[in-house]
């Protein structure tokens, strides 16, 4: 026999124990039931937090199969938006700019709508609109019907994101009489993304839903599942 | 006959997601099945931190119940499991022993707790796939397994790909367990359902 040396305990549990532990207590789902039984009785909603930015396609599938889900149910979603998002140093970064393009035009195509845009797009270009949509929110206004028409128009129209004139308008639409912001709101957009990593993602479309995240675009009905599981959903 | 190149990695649960729906390609399409073993992901530059590695754990055990496939108690592969798999697929392919030595490896990882670094469950799994103990403790001192291995790591990155599993018919990729519906539309759409 040729085994190399035997691992510390310490290494095997980092290597077997830890993750298969980390595996059971997802598996618990009675503390989240309790928790969403409790709350229903005290007339509360479930709650989907989604952190997701105007230059990633994939928001483009999360957000509207997030609201068609959660229609006329006791959800409540809540939108952060972002205006960078990722890993640093990551060497794939450009690629998987590519290949979000193609593959959310793919997860499209399952539901029979289509992907017009065929490139990505720069954070820089689209940050505006995370912006507009942070201060619409701000300002006491729902921020998901502006989100989901500007994500709508930006990736599967193929909207120009330079014409702010077009996205002003949609705005208008939303908001009637709402102001655009009138100073930089980066820094709240930034602090979205702190809370991102603090709370254990790092990318969008990320939802966390009652205790578990996901990544939305792919992971729809996984998440009505989950809501399922706790009544949330019929 | 069509070609499918699989890439895969021992260290992916995702690999280990896809393993068994991708081996059965070949019952039910006009296609050739080729393994692709790459490095995995921490060894190719790739960040990944504690929440993503937390992240892909806790998905891929759901997804594991979704698809009905055992999934937990887990011992990561990363380090010598890894490259002795590696080795020994090198060896798996010459006897016509991939597939099964692939998913009794993979079953091992992710649904046993085993580790492959060590002798005895190695010789569990060699012996469940048809492989000689005799023979795989030589093809631990051969180097053409991990030899095919960087071929395929760069011929991933060649591709415009970095994670795993990926799969390549012709002009056409996908990356992902639940991406190989596209997969397989696309095989039907090139008319090669049997």
């Amino acid at each position: 026999m040729r085994s190399p040396p035997t691992d510390s305990l310490w290494q095997r549990f980092q290597k077997r124990g830890l993750p298969s532990l980390l595996l059971w207590l997802d598996r618990q789902a009675m503390p989240s039931k309790v928790s969403a039984l409790l709350r229903r009785l005290a007339g509360g909603r479930a709650r989907i937090d989604l952190y997701f930015a105007f230059d990633d396609p994939y928001a483009a599938v999360a957000l509207p199969g997030l609201i068609e889900m959660i229609r006329d149910r006791p959800v409540r979603l809540n939108l952060y938006p972002l205006a960078r998002r990722g890993l640093a140093m990551d060497p794939a970064a450009a690629q998987r700019r590519v290949h979000a393009v193609r593959d959310s035009a793919a997860l499209l195509r399952r539901q029979g709508q289509s992907l017009r845009r065929v490139s990505p797009l720069a954070a820089a270009e689209v940050c505006y609109l995370a912006e507009w949509t942070l201060y619409a929110q701000l300002q006491g206004q729902d921020p998901v019907a502006f989100a989901d028409r500007a994500l709508r128009r930006l990736w599967r129209d193929a909207a120009d994101p330079a014409d702010h004139v077009a996205f002003r308008r949609l705005y208008a639409e939303c908001y009637p009489g709402l102001p655009l912001p009138d100073h930089c709101l980066r820094d709240r957009l930034d602090a979205h993304h702190r809370a991102l990593q603090q709370r254990g993602h790092w990318d969008s479309p990320a939802a966390w839903v009652e205790g578990r995240w996901y990544f939305a675009h792919e992971r729809l009905p996984a998440i009505t599942d989950w809501l399922r599981r706790l009544a949330w959903l019929p | 006959m069509s070609t499918v190149e699989f890439f895969y990695s021992f260290r992916s649960p995702y690999s280990y997601l896809a393993a068994p729906r991708i081996f059965a390609l070949p019952s039910d399409f006009r296609v050739r099945l080729e393994l692709r073993g790459v490095r995995p992901m921490v060894t190719r530059g790739q960040p990944v931190p504690p929440a993503k590695r937390l992240y892909i754990l806790r998905d891929a055990g759901r997804e594991a119940q979704r698809l009905g496939l055992p999934f937990g108690p887990v011992h990561d592969p990363l380090g010598e499991a890894v490259w002795r798999c590696l080795r020994l697929c090198e060896l798996a392919g010459r006897q016509d022993r991939i597939a099964a030595f692939v998913l009794a490896a993979g079953h091992a990882i992710w649904a046993e707790g085993a580790d492959l670094a060590r002798d005895r469950p190695m010789r569990k799994v060699c012996e469940q796939a048809g492989l000689a103990w005799q023979d795989c403790l030589r093809a631990f001192d051969d180097p053409r397994g991990l030899e095919a291995m960087e071929r395929n790591t760069e011929q991933l990155g060649e591709l415009g790909l970095w994670g795993v599993p990926s799969y390549r018919i012709g002009r056409h990729c996908f990356w992902g367990q639940d991406r190989i519906v596209d997969l397989v539309r696309c095989l039907e759409e090139a008319g090669l359902r049997i």
